[in-house]
């Protein structure tokens, strides 16, 4: 069952957005852990431009989700957002297959 | 993938930037180009030229402008061929390489405006490119049978271009994203050298999203690289963030013989250890735990011994490894030295900043002046002492920050010889060029306005002067024709000469000219010297062909002005048969200088101290004067010939009753300056004529002294020609 995603990702993923981004992201409510999945869903569709700053925040996101006992998941990642993880090894942010729907 | 995920304003900053480094670089490359011919063996200008190309191309791919790196590829291939002593230097290839040199100009000045986009097919290039190719293809065919067996056999010898597996690790500082670069961008063009493999961020090192500040960088990267690109290559994508990012670049380990080259191959100044790290001839963490040793045997017993003994004894480094690294060490200091004593540090200063500050410079001087001059009336001993010391301090800082302002000619001269080159050989004459006095300062703004006529000069004497190899013989002369540039200081002035030793100026074709152009009376013949200054008119040249470089009849006259323009002068000097020699003479600075003030009357003077020799103070009225105020003087048993600037301009005051003479060298000799009163040294700040003042002759500007007045500034060279003039 599709589960809802956070928070979708601003088209510019890049430094000139990361600290509006990171409030956002400290803003937004936690999905409750549901028992079996643990994800916090973002939606990278609309990412349009992207840097390593960018995708240091995501990571610097998922590193908090972790100590909350949470995962970061990246879901219908866009070409330009799924090709920069690829460079900078962080394709693990991404859902498995980029499907919009995660696997419950 | 095209194009790179980069926020344009980055780029727009940083753009402009690499551009005018590239065309430094580039500047540098036709130096090093042109002293390649006279010296093809000197492995050292072989090395800095790949360095000046390698750069370039290394600094463009962290922009991502893949025309400059594409076709600069091709030339550091044939720099590296010819460094590897495979291919030999020729002129061939010397006149191929600055072509692609001037190739590579245009292409990065193109980047400036149009970032990124492709440019369109243009032969000029393309064939430059298959030359180079062919070039690199054919020598390189012939010897390389030998060295290619070899390379193959081993995995990684340091001369041969194969593909080898590299282990990075990279760190990027925390002020990486503020000063405007992006990891991303970075990995993304190793992605394009080579092929990345493996890449692993090191994700735990980056701070909860509640604690971090996400504008400070805290990435770091592991991977490995699979490419053929050499070390030196790789080094250069990360050439611009180098300052900001800790980077190890190690290849798997390998023989000690090739390690050793590779330890030749290195970047530049590094420890001892990361050199041998680097080599991989021993792991970070060994060269940690060897640091540690040294240190806690350096206290127990100093000075301890040294690292490399260390990492020899416990870390079991080959020695021959140790030793490769301390002669690259070596190398470096002193290659280092050499460079740290010629460059110096330098910092880079925007032109109209200094302009504004040496501004602020002249009126501080015309307001000490005035302040002085009313501590004077006030007559207080305290306050003249202070003001006296604020002028001398003034004095200092002004000659300080003139000096600022101050370049050597040498850097317009090297232009030259670019330009003699490729014109001798169009003209199919053989010119050997001399340059003189390189290193002789003057004012910036000078230089800058100065070099096209000297370009203009020279392409003149090369054009018109010198004679084909054939016509010298003829004329007994040895077939190759030398032409010399020089510079010096002379009299407070900068001179410049141009001379060759070619055909002269032909006096006859000159008059010839001059009548049927109507500018002289037909059938005069004026002297020597005024048939030469005919060449200056308007529209006058004698030449028989009007060529591609002069010939025109639009160029001396502008080059007298522009000379002019700079309060200079120019004359010719010329034997027919013999040569020709012309010499320009230029104030070194436009701003301020020490003045020495006279006045006639209620007007005053002020003459550069630079030219005034000696003051005949309080003379009764000197000998009689002609109708123009002219007369002379008896000066220690030689004959000084005077003008009166009272008589000369027309002044109408009545003649003083003891008047003084101002003793005034020219190049060309001394002549004395009658005046009332002299007033003393005076710093003065020149301020330009307007136009509607600058035909005055003698006279070359104005300052404004401590009380408001005007003086005038008296031009020291057309004062005395003012003087000795017939007319």
């Amino acid at each position: 069952m599709p589960m809802e995603t956070m928070l979708a990702l601003p088209p510019e993923l890049t430094i000139c957005t990361v600290s509006d981004l990171q409030q956002q992201l400290l803003a937004a409510p936690l999905p409750p852990t549901p028992d079996e999945d643990d994800a916090c869903l973002l939606d990278g569709s609309t990412v349009d431009a992207v840097d390593a700053a960018g995708l240091q925040l995501l990571v610097s996101f998922a590193n908090y989700l972790s100590a909350r006992q949470r995962t970061l998941r990246v879901v219908g990642a866009s070409e330009a957002l799924a090709n920069a993880c690829g460079i900078l090894g962080l394709a693990s942010l991404l859902a498995p297959g980029n499907d919009t729907e995660a696997v419950a | 993938m095209s194009g790179l995920d980069q926020d344009a304003g980055f780029i727009a900053e940083a753009l402009p930037a690499f551009v005018s480094e590239a065309q430094e670089q580039a500047a540098t490359a036709e130096q090093l180009l042109l002293q390649l011919e006279d010296a093809p063996q000197e492995r050292d200008l072989l090395d800095a030229l790949f360095r000046c190309v390698h750069t370039v191309k290394g600094s463009a791919g962290v922009f991502g402008l893949e025309n400059v790196v594409g076709f600069t590829h091709h030339v550091e291939t044939l720099l590296h061929r010819m460094r590897e002593g495979e291919i030999a230097f020729t002129s061939e290839l010397g006149t191929l390489l600055l072509q692609c040199n001037d190739q590579i100009r245009s292409l990065v000045e193109a980047a400036r405006f149009s970032f990124g986009d492709a440019l369109p097919a243009d032969e000029v290039r393309d064939s430059l490119v298959a030359r180079l190719r062919r070039a690199v293809g054919d020598m390189a065919g012939a010897d390389a049978g030998p060295a290619r067996t070899a390379a193959t056999s081993e995995a990684a010898s340091a001369g041969v271009v194969s593909r080898r597996s590299w282990h990075l690790s990279v760190q990027f500082a925390p002020q990486t994203f503020r000063d405007g670069f992006d990891p991303l961008a970075v990995l993304h063009y190793l992605d394009n050298l080579g092929t990345v493999q493996q890449v692993v961020c090191d994700a735990g090192a980056v701070p909860q999203l509640d604690t971090i500040d996400p504008e400070e960088c805290h990435l770091g990267f592991r991977f490995g690289l699979e490419t053929d690109a050499r070390r030196e290559q790789i080094e250069a994508a990360f050439s611009l963030v180098r300052e900001d990012c800790a980077i190890e670049l190690i290849e798997p380990p390998s023989g000690v013989h090739n390690l050793v080259a590779l330890i030749e191959g290195m970047p530049e100044n590094q420890p001892l250890g990361q050199i041998l790290v680097a080599a991989g001839a021993v792991s970070p963490a060994q060269l940690g735990q060897s640091l540690k040793e040294q240190q806690a045997r350096a206290g127990a017993a100093p000075p301890g011994p040294r690292i490399g003994e260390i990492l020899q004894e416990s870390a079991g480094v080959d020695a021959e490894l140790v030793n490769a690294a301390l002669q690259k060490q070596r190398k470096q200091r002193e290659s280092a030295a050499a460079a740290g004593a010629e460059e110096g540090r330098f910092i880079r200063v925007k032109a109209d900043r200094l302009d504004a500050v040496i501004n602020l410079l002249g009126e501080l001087v015309i307001a000490s002046a005035g302040a002085s001059m009313l501590a004077r009336q006030a007559g207080q001993r305290g306050l003249i002492e202070a003001n006296r010391q604020v002028a001398e301090l003034v004095e200092d800082i002004r000659n300080g920050t003139l000096q600022l302002r101050m370049v050597p000619i040498g850097e317009t001269f090297s232009r030259f010889r670019r330009v003699v080159r490729d014109t001798a050989a169009e003209l199919g004459k053989e010119v050997a060029l001399e340059i003189e006095g390189a290193d002789t300062e003057l004012d910036k703004s000078v230089v800058e306005r100065i070099a096209d006529p000297l370009m203009h000069l020279v392409r003149n004497a090369l054009d018109h002067g010198l004679e084909t190899p054939q016509q010298r013989v003829d004329a007994g002369k040895p077939t190759q024709g030398h032409l010399t540039i020089s510079a010096c200081h002379e009299a407070g002035s900068i001179l410049i000469r141009i001379a060759d030793d070619g055909r002269g100026i032909g006096r006859r074709r000159v008059l010839e000219t001059a009548w049927e152009r109507g500018l002289l009376e037909r059938g005069a013949t004026p002297p020597d010297a005024d048939i030469l200054k005919l060449i200056f008119e308007p529209g006058f040249s004698t030449a028989e062909k009007v060529t591609n470089l002069s010939g025109r009849g639009v160029g001396m006259d502008v080059v007298r002005r522009n000379i002019e323009a700079l309060r200079g002068s120019v004359r010719v000097f010329s034997e027919e048969g013999e040569g020709t020699r012309i010499e320009i003479r230029l104030p070194l600075t436009l701003a301020i200088i020490d003045g020495f003030l006279v006045s006639v009357g209620p007007s005053k003077f002020i003459f550069p101290l630079d030219v005034v020799v000696e003051v005949i103070e309080s003379r009764a009225a000197a000998s009689a004067m002609d109708a123009r105020g002219r007369s002379i003087v008896e000066l220690r048993g030689q004959v000084l010939p005077v003008v009166s600037l009272r008589a000369l301009y027309g002044l109408e005051s009545a003649g003083a009753e003891r008047t003084s003479v101002v003793v005034i060298r020219t190049g060309t000799g001394r002549y004395g300056v009658l005046v009332d009163q002299l007033l003393g040294q005076h710093q003065t700040v020149i301020k330009p004529l307007s136009r509607m003042f600058r035909k005055l002759r003698g006279i070359s500007g104005s300052s404004i002294l401590g009380n408001g007045e005007v003086a005038l500034i008296c031009d020291a060279a057309s004062l005395g020609e003012l003087a000795v003039s017939e007319t």
